[in-house]
């Protein structure tokens, strides 16, 4: 992603800027349908839309750790999903840009008016719900005021992370700074929740590239996220998880079982209830993911997850058959 | 009284390996009575279609794939696409049944296709690109005409 003030050319303009071809981009639109479960024979009439498409998109950071720019940003290689990620019109991003002061807030205002009801706006971060709470406040504004300024003229809204979507870390016990997610205070916008601690870099991707060829919003699940990727758990697909039923699982951090790819829930995995899509899309382009690694899932996906109990806590659906 | 947790039920999720392979082996018939129906659909209507053999449900494995090529069989055509990670375009035993395997960059497989087309979109050229090309070989030739002259050639 790199700043650019002025009109956005097209996507497609600035993917051949980057040198990648037509192509590259059609084989790109044929792997992100699949991903996304879109019948594969649509992958030139989404090459077609995402090559005209000018999106400008304005992203803006709250109560946040930077984690969730990391994982949108840190992509090693030239991975074929981020493609969209290099070619979008940033026109608004505090820790990218190197603008600062009145200015940055004056051209974030001219994008804004010059798009208004045609950008994106990407929010990271939770929000102290009190406006006068002080507890996050930039240029002399609250952040919930700069949300409601900046989310009234969004075609539709990115929350991403669980921090955005749910509050996240900040709105854990006992919540200090009244955090609540985007969707607790902007309730006239289409908002669409990509959660997680962090998000897969690819769910952003998809979730734009399907806004940008479809002009609508992916089918949602009750907590706002896309149910193409939110809509099995973990477990669902998880490779461990033949074990789960039939034992044996694993008894201590990087034992025999662990090592031989055999169930974690009893170190407290949280797959079975956690809806997200790391035991199939996996992180940095495919490579792994907390389980392969020999790590339970924390549900970092899920509302509250930080307050659903110990992380290496054995969650109360195991079964005791399995208790050798 | 017996409570529900005294029933002695038990899931059984393995499938012995041979029903397995037999579920696979059927299921690869079934993809390819599909690929059928797209054939057919190509020369009446002009219109085959894409199947994301990676996508299916239910799906097929390492065996019910293997199952499928060698029921497709190879054709004449073979092409590599360089485009970020290669892309492998094979024509099946069946013309106009296309086999494309999408890697990306760092040889990762991506996604597997059966293409029923006369020809598939990664193979075209595209427009803009030709129109493009067209521009560097028209300067391309004033340079080098622009050369020879410079040289007293003709």
């Amino acid at each position: 992603m790199y700043l650019t003030p002025g009109a956005a050319s097209t996507l497609g303009e600035r993917l051949l800027q980057h040198g990648i071809s037509r192509r590259s981009f059609l084989k790109f639109c044929s792997i992100l349908a699949s991903s996304m479960a879109l019948p594969a024979a649509i992958a030139p009439r989404m090459a077609l839309a995402l090559s005209n498409a000018r999106p400008c998109v304005i992203y803006m950071s709250f109560q946040e750790c930077t984690g969730c720019l990391e994982s949108l940003l840190n992509s090693h290689g030239v991975a074929i999903e981020n493609l969209i990620l290099d070619a979008i019109s940033l026109d608004y991003q505090e820790t990218l840009q190197a603008a600062a002061g009145h200015q940055s807030e004056q051209w974030r205002d001219e994008v804004i008016a010059a798009n208004y009801g045609k950008y994106i706006l990407i929010v990271d971060g939770s929000i102290p719900q009190d406006g006068n709470s002080g507890y996050f406040v930039s240029a002399a504004e609250s952040g919930l005021a700069r949300l409601n300024k900046t989310a009234a003229g969004a075609a539709f809204i990115v929350a991403v992370g669980t921090c955005a979507s749910f509050g996240g870390i900040a709105h854990a016990y006992p919540n200090p700074t009244g955090a609540v997610g985007v969707r607790d205070i902007v309730k006239d916008r289409p908002i669409i929740n990509v959660s997680g601690c962090p998000p897969i870099a690819e769910v952003i991707t998809g979730v734009l590239a399907y806004y940008l060829t479809f002009q609508k919003l992916p089918t949602l699940d009750s907590l706002g996220r896309p149910t193409v990727y939110y809509g099995k758990t973990v477990h669902d697909d998880c490779y461990r998880e033949e074990s789960y039923e039939d034992g044996p699982r694993a008894k201590s951090f990087d034992d025999s079982f662990a090592r031989n790819g055999n169930c974690l829930f009893n170190l407290g995995c949280k797959g079975p209830v956690t809806h997200n899509a790391c035991s199939t899309l996996r992180w940095n382009q495919g490579t792994s993911f907390p389980i392969q690694s020999g790590h339970g899932c924390i549900g970092c996906s899920e509302p509250d997850f930080w307050d659903a109990g110990g992380l290496y806590v054995r969650g109360p659906e195991a079964d005791a058959e399995h208790d050798d | 009284m017996t409570t529900l947790a005294g029933i002695p039920v038990r899931v059984v999720h393995r499938l012995a390996a041979r029903d397995r392979r037999t579920g696979q082996a059927q299921r690869a018939s079934e993809v390819l009575a599909q690929i059928g129906g797209l054939l057919d659909g190509l020369l009446e209507c002009g219109e085959g279609g894409v199947i994301d053999l990676r996508a299916i449900e239910p799906g097929l494995d390492h065996d019910g794939l293997a199952c499928l090529e060698v029921a497709l069989g190879i054709g004449e055509v073979h092409a590599t696409v360089s485009a970020t990670g290669e892309t492998v375009v094979r024509e099946t035993g069946f013309p106009a049944v296309w086999h494309i395997t999408h890697r990306d960059s760092s040889g990762s497989l991506r996604t597997i296709l059966i293409d029923v087309s006369w020809c598939p979109e990664i193979l075209h050229s595209q427009r803009a690109d030709a129109e493009a090309g067209q521009r560097r070989l028209r300067a391309k030739l004033v340079s080098e005409q622009a050369a020879r002259c410079s040289d007293g050639l003709p």
